[in-house]
């Protein structure tokens, strides 16, 4: 199955005149190189961090998260299409 | 005889440590190990022995240590007076055992440093919204997309969060995505 299948996971809000799920105000980014940790000394892996901000009826919350490169290029990849589809009707 | 099973004994404890440390196994207890392997030892003796393989393990994990500098680093702990040391058994079943699992037990520490939530997977889709019970649309694309969020070693508990973009947003979210890309590019390339 291919479709968004998650039903009890969208919260849905009837705001203003339409049915809205979380939306998404900002997403910020920070990227850079993990030289070493507490449990490895010398690393030299790259980190790249996440933070959307989102929209939950009245306030907003903040999504953070940790990606590899693969996940990263994903991620583009499939808003990419996600546009893609987008232009088609407007 | 007595050599060939005492390395595996070791090799078996290394495992069991390894298994809890690295790779989030959290049905491997000391009390597991010592049951199956070491009965005839007292809690103490075995303790000891468990705690210095532990700790020479994490030594050699955390500076990574290639064939060379493991050698010379079991060298002098097979040196060392007393208690603290190993024996040449440890020494060798330590040494076969991290040739075989360094690459896996690195790639473990690196995904234990990152501390957020990765993107396990994401679905999307894209709606055209042509009426609505109530009031107007606007007749333009939404995108719905869904985020798979999880920690590695979590098994199978993911967050699922659900967000809505206008044509604007994924605009901007491409933009922000490619100002990222930049940065990659010039770390990357440089190395």
């Amino acid at each position: 199955e291919n479709t968004i299948i998650h039903y009890p996971v969208l919260s849905r809000l009837a705001v203003g005149q339409t049915l809205m799920v979380n939306q998404l105000v900002d997403m910020e980014w920070k990227f850079g190189v993990t030289v070493g940790t507490s449990e490895l000394q010398k690393t030299g892996n790259i980190f790249l961090q996440l933070k959307l901000v989102i929209r939950k009826g009245n306030k907003t919350e903040n999504v953070y998260m940790e990606l590899t490169l693969p996940q990263f290029y994903n991620f583009l990849h499939e808003m990419e299409r996600a546009k893609a589809s987008m232009d088609c009707f407007s | 005889m007595a050599d060939a099973d005492s390395q595996r004994c070791v090799s078996a404890l290394l495992n069991g440590i390894t298994q809890t440390l690295y790779y989030g196994n959290t049905e491997i207890t000391e009390e597991f190990l010592k049951n199956e392997l070491y009965a005839e030892m007292t809690q103490d003796e075995f303790r000891a022995l468990h705690d210095k393989m532990r700790s020479l393990l994490k030594s050699i994990a955390s500076a990574d240590m290639d064939q060379a500098q493991l050698e010379a680093f079991l060298t002098a702990q097979t040196r060392k007076q007393g208690g603290s040391g190993v024996t040449p058994e440890q020494a060798a079943a330590l040494a076969r055992f991290w040739k075989a699992h360094r690459t896996r037990v690195r790639e473990s520490l690196l995904a234990q440093s990152r501390w957020e939530p990765g993107l396990r997977g994401l679905k999307w889709r894209v709606d055209l919204h042509t009426s609505a019970s109530r009031g107007q649309v606007s007749n333009s694309p939404v995108a719905l997309v869904e985020l798979e969020l999880g920690r590695p070693g979590e098994g199978e508990s993911s967050e699922f969060v659900c967000l809505e973009f206008d044509e604007q947003k994924v605009n901007l979210v491409l933009k922000k995505m490619a100002e990222l890309q930049e940065s990659i590019d010039s770390v990357v390339h440089r190395s």
